[in-house]
């Protein structure tokens, strides 16, 4: 392996951070969306993502960009029917 | 406690790690699991709720379902949302509870390789800030 393939593997770890998705933790980039969290996390894509802050949590969509920092937490769920 | 529930509640203590969680075991082998302080945003005659569900024995089947919060919940403009339109039932301990019926129509068993029941109480509190 060369230097630039070792510098840019290196960048690529270093733009990924872990963050909890159910709990479960999951590495994603900082830079990242709706979508690509809850691919990451391998929950199905129909799922509605939050994440938590303090005690609420907010809905994310899957196209809103999303800067993430280590340990940020993620909720996603399923819509639920009225029965 | 069955493993399945106490996983449960664990994660539920993980989810809301801002709030109080409770449990209570029963006879019968089922475990209520109340999150206290829910707060509910606008539109509501109360601002924050205890939501609870009970697990059966058999958890994670059925799944969990319905959930309840205090009698009496109802939307300050009269309005009638039909998962809480039964907001005094007694479920045969005399206490009276609002009932919150949200649910996966099609499900039989809660599918806990994907969802979490901590993701099931933020769903329903999504709804109940949102309500349609």
């Amino acid at each position: 392996m060369n230097a630039t393939t070792q510098n840019t593997e290196r960048d690529k770890k270093t733009d990924e951070v872990e963050i909890l998705v159910n709990n479960k933790a999951v590495s994603v980039p900082k830079h990242t969306t709706g979508a690509e969290i809850k691919s990451r996390a391998g929950v199905p894509a129909a799922f509605e993502l939050f994440e938590v802050k303090g005690n609420k949590e907010e809905p994310v969509a899957d196209d809103d960009k999303v800067t993430v920092k280590e340990g940020d937490r993620f909720i996603a769920s399923p819509s639920l029917d009225p029965s | 406690m069955t493993e399945e529930q106490a996983e449960a509640l664990a994660d539920v203590e993980a989810t809301f790690r801002e709030h109080q969680v409770d449990h209570e075991e029963l006879d019968d082998g089922a475990v209520w699991v109340i999150v206290r302080g829910v707060a509910l945003g606008d539109g509501w005659n109360r601002d924050v709720v205890d939501l609870a569900v009970k697990l059966q024995v058999t958890y994670p089947t059925p799944p969990p379902y319905p959930f309840y919060c205090e009698a009496g919940l109802a939307r300050t403009d009269g309005n009638v949302f039909s998962p809480t339109q039964s907001n005094s039932v007694d479920i045969s301990d005399g206490v009276a509870r609002t009932q919150i019926s949200l649910r996966i129509q099609t499900q039989e068993r809660f599918d806990d390789g994907h969802e979490t029941l901590g993701a099931r109480f933020v769903a329903v509190i999504a709804w109940l800030r949102s309500p349609q």
